[in-house]
């Protein structure tokens, strides 16, 4: 190469090529530390770009996203909760507040007392918020509208009025302890709030934004928008005009009682529905922090206790079903003293002679239900207490369920079924004790309770909706019947006469406990829980309800004395707000007459319409109703009805779509039977004949 | 094509312009991508204003290359005295902006004289260098000339006040004086002498330009102020991710998060854009580019074309390196535009010069041949 470089040297350039040959020698190496230097620092450049973009990359491009991603918090507004009907038993509203950015005020000491006057807070307090070095503070949050516009009438610089969503509840006390109540941010803290506060709060970064260098945001079409911003509305079972009842009658015998604390609940034993769930003393919502912490549970579903003879029918039902004892079986009752084990069982004096199981249930007696308990096998009466839903937790969607307490069978004591037989030495909760109930009022079937009906969401579009959910058989129809029987009879002539009505035949059951002693671990002498559960009406059960009060201390402690009343009162004015019939003739004149076109005024507007679309289709399919749906879809068509069985419809005898129009006047025949009844039937050993 | 079968053509670097022309389109395309949000739009002012630069410096590319470099080298002197004056007149009557007097308006464009002294250094140098009487390295006092040469321009540019490049017009002439060949003597004496006066210039240093330096080694110190930019870049290369935002979703340019994003930080704004592989694409780009440059300096067959292309090759290498360097936080924040890439048309133009002196000798060094 150099010599062919040589061929020719230009004239001018001689001067140069003796050098040019002497660096050419170098030059190899001069541009080898150059290619060097170029090549190290590529490989650094390459390494550092690694680095960053593929190690450091994540934490990089959080940190990018931090920059120009905000979500903006706001409180969208919180769902709405509502009764059965409709009617809003919680919502939220803004309320102005009176707020300042301290360094805008010019004249604070004019400003402070101008405040003063119209917020009455005190010139003092009103300064040390003014000198603040910060540039918001809370003069008072929660005006009246009167104190908002005086402020705005000031037209102080640096006071702005700010509206803060507050919950309002608008029947104050009403259902309290279920509802629960919310915080000052929105967020729910007790019961049903607390719980659903997902659904209801809504979703608060509900806005996603882009903001520049310059801290500006930018607003993109279509960028950043969530579609579900407020919160979703729930909507429960409760009845409001049963509930306010429930609290009114509930109330009234607590302070005549002077209990300590009580609660009733009322459940459609057919659906497993909550229609009222009333606690006492009760607190208001809306202030919730003027009241201490321990009103604002709900003791219906959260405290358990020992059941007493409320007990007993469980028991009964179980024996009967096990073949154990027949309902005319007799038992000495010993006359009110009979030891066992060490132990002395006494039944209320004077005590009794020989009862049937019957009048066992009836009369309430200890003993007669100590000596059917100790019959059991012991793991068999332990399945049974499982069965009726004891020790295990409702699943009702309510705050804070508590399981109750079943002792494990190795730490039961010899007398164990003797006792827990008339409910000692067993704990449950209400709900778990109405549950148990229901399965004896509907025909033998356990459903899962519920107070939630349906979720929606702003859109109007159901996310959630409860569906009524049988668990599983208790009792065959047969038992059933015995121990309705039984349980008509204690209102009737036994312990619960109180909760007598005289139209209708109710069934219940009385129940006095003792209670024990935390301290001590055994029984007070002198304070009882005293309960009283019932259903109503006797063929086709509509209502169930539980009423416990905890230490009555005036009046009476029985049961049958303070709470059997609080059924009665209740169910005399369920039967209006219900619509319910004491029988099948009176269901044949109440159809006869809409047929008429005459009686429909006071019903359930929503029911009549549908009622009179399917008119127009012809029989509406009436399949897997409850008996009171079937009415209600069958009112205005001019039929006569005639029932068979309870549970859920499995028969009509005019078949569905047949055009009305020769039918009018007809009798239509309808049969129900409980939803796993042929089980029942073709099962087996269920059921045993009394050995 | 005949014209392929041109004596000048056989040699010409199609490579080399190859790789501009790509640069150079993948740098409007991403200039596009680069803008705030509301600028994104086609054919804004910026990217039209770029088009019109690109055009006025191949222009001057081909305006260079139409002359034989000897030619140019002849008429060194004046143009360096030319832009030198310039540089006077810029310092003492130009426009202001962000406190520095850099700029010279010509209505709609202007333009830093700052910026073209390289080049100009360059020319003077390889004159100077070529045009010598020994044959043997320089010594000390031989070098009185080239340095003073080299200093004047830059104290200059560092008063306007322009550091980053008066240090890159420091760099060119002291990378040529080192190609030519000094002494040891010579070359440790300048080396001490550049290792010193970093101390001493410490103090003279404006307050936001110490800063810059501090912020070099420790980002986080202020995290707001002076250490933003850097970090902002940071957060910008490395957000890229391995395979970008894509094309115009670079969050930190387009919502304005990266400062300087379409001029010093545009690396970092394609990176975000096109991640690491887009860089790695870039970046092999540049390196191509400087290869084929060394290539040509290599095979240049005359003094004065070595020299020049050195020098040339070492603006482009300088302003490659600098630029990513600082960009990913390896070198502290002087103002260097990234080759073809930045927007700003002086230097494109200072630029596409370097790339038309370096083409100029690759296509001329069998002049005498044939």
């Amino acid at each position: 190469m150099l010599k062919r470089w040589g061929l020719y040297i230009p004239r001018r350039a001689r001067s140069s090529w003796c050098m040019i040959k002497k660096w050419k020698t170098t030059l190899k190496f001069r541009m080898s530390i150059g290619f060097f230097f170029i090549g190290f620092f590529g490989f650094l450049l390459f390494i550092r770009a690694f680095n960053l973009q593929v190690i450091e990359s994540g934490r990089l491009k959080k940190d990018a996203l931090r920059q120009f991603y905000e979500e903006i918090y706001y409180t969208p507004k919180r769902g709405n909760i509502y009764s059965s009907n409709g009617s809003i038993l919680a919502t939220s509203i803004n309320i102005p507040g009176v707020a300042v950015d301290p360094l805008m005020v010019k004249n604070k000491l004019k400003t402070a007392e101008e405040l003063s006057k119209i917020t009455g807070i005190s010139f003092e307090r009103i300064i040390n918020i003014l000198n603040l070095r910060r540039q918001f503070a809370w003069i008072k949050k929660r005006v009246s509208t009167r104190v908002e516009n005086s402020v705005e009438k000031l037209g102080i610089r640096g006071l702005v009025i700010v509206n803060q969503p507050v919950r309002y509840f608008p029947d104050g006390s009403l259902l309290s302890q279920v509802l629960g109540f919310v915080g000052i941010d929105d967020n729910g803290l007790s019961g049903l709030e607390f719980k659903y506060n997902k659904y209801l709060a809504g979703n608060k970064k509900g806005l996603k934004i882009l903001h520049d260098g310059l801290g500006q945001y930018i607003l993109l079409k279509g960028f950043g928008l969530r579609k579900a911003t407020e919160g979703d509305d729930i909507y429960l079972t409760i009845n409001k005009k049963l509930q306010f009842i429930t609290q009114y009658y509930l109330d009234k015998e607590a302070q005549a009682a002077d209990s300590e604390s009580a609660f009733a609940i009322i459940m459609d034993p057919n659906t497993g529905a909550i229609l009222a769930m009333a606690d006492y003393p009760e607190f208001d919502p809306n202030k919730y922090w003027e009241y201490p912490a321990k009103l604002w549970r709900n003791r219906a579903v959260t405290d358990d206790f020992e059941p007493g003879s409320t007990m007993k029918p469980f028991v009964v039902a179980g024996a009967l079903s096990e073949g154990l004892v027949k309902p005319d079986a007799v038992f000495n009752c010993y006359n009110g003293k009979y030891p066992i084990k060490g132990i002395v069982v006494h039944d209320v004096a004077p005590g009794f002679g020989n009862l049937q199981v019957s009048q066992i249930v009836e009369y309430s007696s200890n003993i007669g239900a100590c000596q059917i308990g100790m019959k059991f096998n012991r793991a068999n009466l332990y399945n049974w207490f499982r069965n009726w839903g004891f020790g295990q937790s409702p699943g009702g969607g309510l705050l804070g369920e508590a399981t109750g307490i079943v002792k494990p069978l190795n730490r039961w004591s010899e007398i164990g079924p003797c006792e827990m037989a008339f409910g000692q030495g067993i704990s449950v909760t209400g709900l778990q004790e109405i549950v148990a109930l229901s399965a004896i009022a509907n025909g033998g079937y356990m459903v899962r309770p519920y107070i939630i009906r349906k979720i929606v969401d702003p859109y109007g579009r159901v996310v959630f909706r409860t569906k009524v959910k049988y668990l599983r058989t208790v009792i065959s129809p047969l038992v059933d019947a015995e121990v309705k029987h039984m349980m008509r009879l204690v209102v009737k002539g036994g312990t619960g006469q109180y909760a007598n009505l005289i139209d209708f035949r109710v069934s219940g059951k009385t129940g006095t406990s003792q209670i024990v002693n935390p301290k001590t671990g055994r029984y007070y002498s002198d304070l009882y829980n005293a309960s009283f559960m019932g259903f109503f009406p006797y063929a086709h059960p509509r209502l169930v309800m539980l009423v416990v009060q905890e230490k009555p201390r005036k009046i009476s402690y029985y049961g049958g004395a303070v709470s059997a009343p609080v059924v009665k009162e209740v169910f005399e004015s369920a039967i209006n707000i219900l619509n319910i019939y004491p029988g099948q003739n009176a269901y044949n004149k109440e159809i006869v007459a809409a047929g008429a076109g005459a009686g429909t005024a006071g019903q359930n507007n929503a029911k009549t319409q549908s009622g009179a679309d399917t008119a127009s289709g012809g029989m509406p399919d009436l399949t897997g109703e409850t008996i009171y749906q079937a009415l209600d879809s069958l009112k205005g068509l001019n039929l006569k009805v005639s029932i068979k069985g309870s549970g859920f419809l499995y028969y009509q005898s005019i078949k569905p779509g047949t055009s009305l129009d020769n039918y009018s006047g007809k009798v239509i025949y309808l049969k129900f039977r409980s939803k796993r009844l042929s089980m029942w039937i073709n099962g087996g050993n269920f059921y045993k004949e009394a050995a | 094509m005949k014209i392929l079968d041109n004596k000048y053509a056989k040699n010409f670097d199609f490579i080399m312009l190859l790789v501009v022309i790509i640069i150079s389109a993948m740098g409007i395309f991403n200039l596009y991508g680069s803008l705030s949000l509301s600028r994104q739009f086609f054919l804004n002012p910026y990217v039209i204003k770029q088009l019109v630069w690109l055009a006025i410096s191949f222009m001057i590319m081909i305006a260079i290359l139409s002359f034989d470099y000897n030619v140019l080298i002849e008429v060194a002197y004046y143009i360096f005295i030319a832009i030198f004056l310039l540089i006077i007149v810029v310092l003492l009557k130009g426009r202001i902006t962000h406190g520095a007097s850099r700029w010279i308006s010509l209505g709609i464009f202007s333009f830093q004289p700052s910026e073209l002294m390289k080049i100009g250094l360059v020319f003077v140098l390889a004159k100077y260098f070529s045009g010598d009487r020994k044959g043997s390295p320089y010594d000390l006092k031989d070098l009185m000339i080239p340095f003073s040469l080299i200093l004047f321009p830059t104290l200059i540019i560092a008063l306007e006040p322009d550091l980053g490049t008066a240090l890159i017009v420091l760099f060119v002439g002291v990378s040529v004086v080192f190609i030519t060949g000094i002494r040891k003597r010579a070359a440790i004496f300048i080396s001490a002498a550049i290792l010193l006066a970093g101390p001493l210039l410490w103090f003279h240093l404006k307050s936001y330009q110490k800063s810059r330096i501090l912020i070099f080694l420790h980002p986080a110190r202020d995290y707001l102020g002076a250490g933003y930019n850097i970090i902002q870049s940071e957060i910008a290369v490395g957000a890229g991710r391995l395979f970008g935002a894509g094309f115009g979703n670079g969050s930190q340019s387009a919502l304005d998060f990266l400062p300087s994003k379409h001029t010093d930080f545009i690396f970092s704004s394609f990176s975000q854009q096109f991640g690491f592989l887009g860089a790695l694409v870039l970046i092999s780009l540049y390196f191509i580019l400087l290869i084929r440059g060394f290539k040509i300096v290599y095979g240049s067959k005359k003094l004065p074309g070595f020299l020049l292309g050195a020098g040339a090759l070492g603006i482009l290498i300088l302003h490659t390196l600098i630029n990513i360097f600082m960009t990913i936080g390896l070198l502290p924040v002087v103002g260097v535009p990234l080759p073809f890439f930045s927007y700003g048309g002086t230097s494109l133009v200072v630029d596409m010069s370097a790339v038309g002196i370096l083409l100029n000798i690759s296509m001329r060094r069998y002049k005498f041949q044939s």
